[in-house]
C-alpha cells in the first residue's frame, strides 16, 4: 500500500517530471564542459585565450572557411549579401552590394549594417574586383584606406601570392603550421591579395565565424569545468531516482487500479511519431537560433539554449512516457493508424467471405469457388510459366481432395436422414465438422432426430402414465365394489319376502359383477396395449391347448346349443408363446363366440398349417346380430358387435386378445362375411 | 371358539367380514389401521389375521412381517393389488393366503375355515401313519379303499371317472400329463379324438375339489402342455 501510494503522489511525480530536465542538462553541460577541458589542457593553465592553440586554429580554420566561400564568389561570377544568400549579378542587380570605383579597381561592400568582428579583404588582380566585409565610409573608400582598417588591428594575418604577413607571432611565416588549410589558402592566394583581421573591440552579434564561439566556449569552461565532476555525480544520481521513480510510477493515478490513459497516450502512434517529428524540428531551429546570439551575449545564449533544452527534454520525456504507457497496457501497435487499417481489411475480408458463405444461393456460391479455381489455376501459369503447369496439377488434386472432403460430409449427412427416415432418430452429428450450407443441415438433422425421438419418448411415457393411472383408478373403485358385492350378497340371504325387492337385488348383483369384470379388463387392455406386460415365451403344443380350452368351454358352447366342430392336424405342432396370455387370447375369443353365436348353430375350430411355417387358428360362427360394423372397429375397445350393449361384457375382450397376440409376436385378425364371423390367429411354427 | 383379527381401513368391508364369519361361529376383533392391529395381536390370543394392504398409519405388508418375527399365527392378505408382484410380495413376507378385492364372500369364508382347521387341527393328522391306499397333496386326501376324497376334511362326491382320473394325477403328484396321457393311463386303451372329454371332465373335477376354480390350488392346467397335482 505504502508503495502503491507513493505511485500514486501526484505531487511528487509532476516535481520529478519538471526537475528530470534539469538534471538531464546539466548532465549534458557537465560533459561538454569535461569534453572541453580535456581537449583543451590550455583552459586549466588559465592562458589568455589569444595565446592559446584554440585561437589559432579557430582564426586559421575562418580564414579557410571564408577563402573557399570567397574563391566559390570569384570563379563562379557572384556575391553574397551580409546574411550569406547568394546574388546573381545578371539577374538581380537591385540587391547586389554597394561598390566604389577606385582607379581600375572596383570594390564591393558585401556587408554595410553591421560591423563584424572577423574582417576581411579580397583583391583580384587578375579582375580587379575586390571582396571586403568592412563597411562603405569615407575611411574605407580605397583599397589602400581598407589594408590600412584592417593592418591597424592588433590581430591581422594577411597573404598575397603565397607570401603571409601577420602580426600574430604563432601564425608568421617561420612559425606557421603548414597543414591542408594553409595550403588550399595558398593556392586560393595567387594573383590576389588577401587580407584578415579580428576586431576584438567590435561588440555586434556575429555568427559568422567561429573564433567569437571558440573564445566563449574557452571562457566559460574556464571559469566552469571546477564543478563538473560533482555536479555530473550528483545529477547523474538524482536523474536516475527520478527516471527510474517516474518508469514505475507511469499510468498510476490516485482512485485508479487500471493504468490511466490521458488523451496523449490515444493519439495514434503515426500521428503521434509525425507531430513529434515536427516538435523536435522546431526544437532544433530554436537551437540553432538560440546558438547565434552566442557572439552576443554568451550568457544570454546559454539561458535560452538552457529554456529551449528544458522544453525540448520535457516533451521527449512526454513522448517517451506515452510510449513507455502504450507497451505497459499492450496498445503500441493497436493504437495505431496502420493497425487500425490492416484490422478493418481483415475485417473486410471476413465479412465478403461470411458473405459468401451464408450466401443461400448454392450455384452462385459454386460458381464463385469455380471461377476462384479457375484464376488460381490461371495464375499460376501465368507466373511460374512451365512449372506452373506442375502447380496446377498439384492444386486440381488438392481442389479434388477438398470437393471430396465436402461430399463425404453430405455423405455423412445423407446417411443419418436415412437412418431416420428408417426409423433410428438416435443419431447426433458433429455439428462442428461442417460449414455453411452442410452445417445449417447438420442443424436441422439433428433438430428433426432430436424431435422423433422425443415424440417417441413422450408417447410411451405418456402411454405408460396412462396405465398407471388406470391401475391406480381401479384400486380405488375396487375398495367400493367390494362392499358393494359382500352387502348386496348379504342382501340376497335375508329372508326378504318382497318379489320386487327380490327382483332389484338380482339386478344390483348382476351389475356389481359386470362392473368387477369391467375393471378388471380395462387394467387388462390398458396394460396389454401399452406392452406393460412380461412376456415369457415356452413352446407350446397348438392342438393340446386347443383342446384344453374347448374342454373348459364346452358347457358354456352346449348351454347355447352350439356344437363346436374341431378339425386339427394329424401331426402335433409347436409354436412359441407365453401359455397364460395365449390362454387369455382363446378365451376371449371363445367367450365373444359363447356370448354373440346364433343359438343351436356350429361352431368351426380349424388348425391349419400354411405356408411359410405359419401356423393358423381360425373360429368362425354365425353371428345373431347383423353386424353392421367393421372388423377394424370390433377390435378397438368398447366396441360392441350390438349397438344397444345390452349383453354382459367391457367390449375390452377382442381388443385384449388382439394386443396380447401382437406381444407374443403373433397376428390376430377378424374378417366379416354376412353373419359370418371369423377370427383368425397367426403363429410361426416352432 | 377360535380368534379372528380383521383390519382394514373400510369399516364397511370389516362389518361384511364379521357378519360372514360370525355365522360361522368365529370371535372378531376389528382394526381399521396396521398399528390397532398391532395392539390387539400383541394382547389377544388369535388363531387368524385378516389384513389389508393399503391402510394409513401402518401398512399391511409392515405387520405382516412384524407378526412373522414371533408369531406363527396365519395370516390372510385382502387387497385391491391384484397384480402378480404384488400377490409374491404378500405371500414373501408371511402370508399364508393372498385374496384380491372385490371378492366372493363365500370363497374369503372357504379360505379361512381352511387356514383354522389347518392351524387348530390338521397338524396332528400328519402325524397319522400313512396307508398305501391313502394319496393326498396338502389337504387333498384320496383314500383308495373307501373310495373317498376329502379336502380341507370336507368329503367330495366324484364320478367314477373324475375319481379315476383325480386319483392317477395325485398318484403321481408333480408331473404333467397330458391329455392322451391320461387318457391311455386310465382308460387303458388309445385315445382317438375324446381328448375334449378329458378337458372337460378336469374342469368338473377343479371345480369340485377347488375354492376358485379359476385359481386352483390343487389341479394345476399348464396350457398348450397337460394337467398336473400340485405337490404341497
Amino acid at each position: 500500500m505504502e508503495e502503491k501510494s507513493i505511485l500514486k503522489n501526484q505531487v511528487l511525480k509532476i516535481l520529478a517530471f519538471l526537475t528530470l530536465p534539469i538534471f538531464a542538462m546539466i548532465i549534458i553541460i557537465d560533459c561538454v564542459l569535461i569534453y572541453y577541458s580535456v581537449a583543451h589542457p590550455e583552459i586549466k593553465e588559465n592562458k589568455d585565450f589569444y595565446d592559446t592553440d584554440m585561437f589559432i586554429e579557430s582564426y586559421l580554420g575562418e580564414v579557410e572557411r571564408k577563402s573557399s566561400s570567397l574563391k566559390d564568389e570569384v570563379e563562379e561570377g557572384y556575391f553574397i549579401d551580409e546574411y550569406g544568400y547568394w546574388i546573381d549579378p545578371a539577374e538581380e542587380n537591385d540587391r547586389m552590394p554597394i561598390y566604389v570605383q577606385d582607379g581600375e579597381y572596383r570594390i564591393y561592400y558585401q556587408t554595410n549594417h553591421t560591423k563584424k568582428k572577423f574582417i576581411y579583404l579580397l583583391i583580384n588582380e587578375e579582375t580587379k574586383i575586390a571582396y571586403t566585409n568592412i563597411q562603405q565610409t569615407a575611411k574605407t573608400n580605397t583599397l589602400e584606406k581598407l589594408k590600412q582598417e584592417i593592418i591597424t588591428n592588433n590581430k591581422y594575418w594577411s597573404i598575397s601570392n603565397n607570401q603571409i604577413q601577420t602580426n600574430i607571432d604563432r601564425l608568421s611565416e617561420e612559425n606557421i603550421v603548414r597543414n591542408e588549410d594553409l595550403q588550399e589558402i595558398s593556392e586560393f592566394s595567387t594573383n590576389k591579395q588577401y587580407y584578415t583581421a579580428f576586431d576584438e573591440t567590435v561588440q555586434n552579434l556575429d555568427s559568422t565565424n567561429d573564433i567569437t564561439l571558440s573564445r566563449a566556449l574557452y571562457n566559460q569552461t574556464q571559469a566552469l569545468y571546477k564543478y563538473a565532476y560533482s555536479t555530473l555525480a550528483v545529477s547523474i544520481i538524482l536523474g536516475a531516482i527520478e527516471l527510474i521513480y517516474l518508469i514505475y510510477s507511469l499510468g498510476h493515478v490516485k482512485n485508479k487500479e487500471d493504468i490511466y490513459l490521458s488523451w496523449l497516450d490515444k493519439i495514434p502512434l503515426e500521428i503521434l511519431i509525425g507531430a513529434y517529428s515536427l516538435l523536435f524540428l522546431v526544437e532544433a531551429a530554436l537551437l540553432v537560433i538560440c546558438f547565434s546570439v552566442v557572439a552576443v551575449d554568451v550568457n544570454l545564449c546559454v539561458m535560452l539554449i538552457m529554456l529551449v533544452g528544458y522544453f525540448s527534454i520535457l516533451s521527449a520525456l512526454c513522448g517517451a512516457g506515452t510510449l513507455l504507457k502504450r507497451i505497459k497496457v499492450h496498445t503500441f501497435f493497436k493504437n495505431s493508424i496502420t493497425y487500425r487499417i490492416l484490422k478493418w481489411i481483415v475485417k473486410k475480408y471476413k465479412n465478403v467471405k461470411n458473405t459468401i458463405s451464408a450466401n443461400k444461393n448454392l450455384g452462385g456460391k459454386i460458381a464463385l469457388y469455380f471461377i476462384g479455381m479457375i484464376a488460381v489455376s490461371g495464375i499460376l501459369i501465368l507466373v511460374f510459366g512451365g512449372f506452373g503447369i506442375l502447380l496446377d496439377i498439384v492444386f486440381w488434386i488438392w481442389c479434388y481432395y477438398k470437393i471430396m472432403k465436402e461430399v463425404d460430409k453430405f455423405k455423412q449427412i445423407h446417411d443419418a436422414a436415412e437412418k431416420i427416415y428408417k426409423g433410428d432418430t438416435n443419431i447426433k452429428l458433429d455439428e462442428s465438422l461442417y460449414t455453411g450450407v452442410l452445417k445449417e443441415l447438420a442443424v436441422y438433422i439433428n433438430d428433426i432426430a432430436g424431435g422423433f425421438s422425443n415424440a417417441i419418448k413422450e408417447s410411451l411415457k405418456s402411454e405408460r402414465l396412462k396405465t398407471e393411472l388406470i391401475t391406480n383408478v381401479s384400486h380405488d373403485i375396487k375398495t367400493p365394489l367390494t362392499s358393494i358385492i359382500n352387502y348386496v350378497d348379504l342382501l340376497k340371504q335375508e329372508n326378504i319376502q318382497n318379489e320386487k325387492a327380490k327382483e332389484y337385488i338380482e339386478v344390483l348383483d348382476n351389475k356389481s359383477q359386470r362392473l368387477k369384470k369391467l375393471i378388471e379388463d380395462l387394467v387388462e387392455a390398458s396394460k396389454a396395449s401399452s406392452g406393460n406386460i412380461k412376456i415369457n415365451k415356452e413352446v407350446l403344443n397348438v392342438k393340446e391347448l386347443l383342446n384344453q380350452v374347448t374342454g373348459e368351454f364346452e358347457d358354456k358352447f352346449n348351454g347355447r346349443g352350439l356344437n363346436i366342430i374341431s378339425k386339427l392336424p394329424e401331426e402335433t405342432i409347436y409354436i412359441k408363446a407365453d401359455s397364460r396370455y395365449l390362454y387369455r387370447v382363446l378365451e376371449n375369443t371363445y367367450s365373444n363366440v359363447a356370448k354373440y353365436a346364433e343359438e343351436n348353430t356350429r361352431v368351426y375350430i380349424d388348425c391349419i398349417l400354411e405356408e411359410e411355417n405359419t401356423v393358423a387358428i381360425y373360429v368362425k360362427n354365425i353371428s345373431k346380430d347383423e353386424l353392421n360394423i367393421s372388423a377394424d372397429e370390433l377390435m378397438q375397445r368398447f366396441v360392441r358387435g350390438d349397438k344397444s350393449r345390452n349383453t354382459e361384457g367391457s367390449g375390452l375382450g377382442l381388443s385384449i386378445a388382439k394386443s396380447l397376440t401382437e406381444l407374443q409376436d403373433g397376428t390376430f385378425n377378424i374378417y366379416l362375411d354376412g353373419d359370418l364371423f371369423k377370427v383368425a390367429i397367426k403363429f410361426k411354427r416352432v | 371358539m377360535y380368534n379372528i383379527l380383521v383390519c382394514d381401513d373400510d369399516k364397511e368391508i370389516v362389518n361384511a367380514i364379521e357378519i360372514y364369519l360370525e355365522k360361522e361361529g368365529y370371535q372378531i376383533y376389528k382394526a381399521y389401521n396396521g398399528k390397532e392391529a398391532l395392539k390387539i395381536i400383541d394382547n389377544k390370543e388369535l388363531h387368524l389375521v385378516i389384513l389389508d394392504i393399503m391402510m394409513p398409519e401402518l401398512d399391511g405388508i409392515s405387520v405382516a412381517e412384524k407378526v412373522r418375527k414371533d408369531k406363527a399365527i396365519p395370516i390372510i392378505m385382502l387387497s385391491a393389488k391384484s397384480e402378480d408382484y404384488d400377490k409374491i410380495k404378500g405371500l414373501n413376507v408371511g402370508a399364508d393366503d393372498y385374496i384380491t378385492k372385490p371378492f366372493n364372500p363365500m370363497e374369503l369364508v372357504a379360505r379361512v375355515n381352511s387356514q383354522i382347521r389347518r392351524y387348530t387341527k390338521l397338524g396332528s393328522i400328519n402325524q397319522k401313519e400313512e396307508n398305501d391306499d391313502i394319496y393326498k397333496s396338502g389337504e387333498l386326501v384320496i383314500d383308495d379303499s373307501k373310495k373317498e376324497v376329502t379336502v380341507d376334511g370336507k368329503n367330495i362326491k366324484l364320478t367314477p371317472t373324475e375319481y379315476n382320473i383325480l386319483k392317477f394325477l395325485t398318484k403321481n403328484k408333480g408331473k404333467v400329463f397330458s391329455i392322451s396321457q391320461i387318457y391311455e393311463n386310465v382308460w387303458e386303451e388309445e385315445s382317438y379324438g375324446a381328448e375334449n372329454i378329458i378337458a372337460v371332465h378336469i374342469r368338473h373335477i377343479r371345480e369340485k375339489i377347488e375354492i376358485n376354480p379359476r385359481e386352483p390350488r390343487y389341479l394345476k392346467v399348464i396350457w398348450g402342455i397337460g394337467y398336473k397335482i400340485e405337490n404341497i
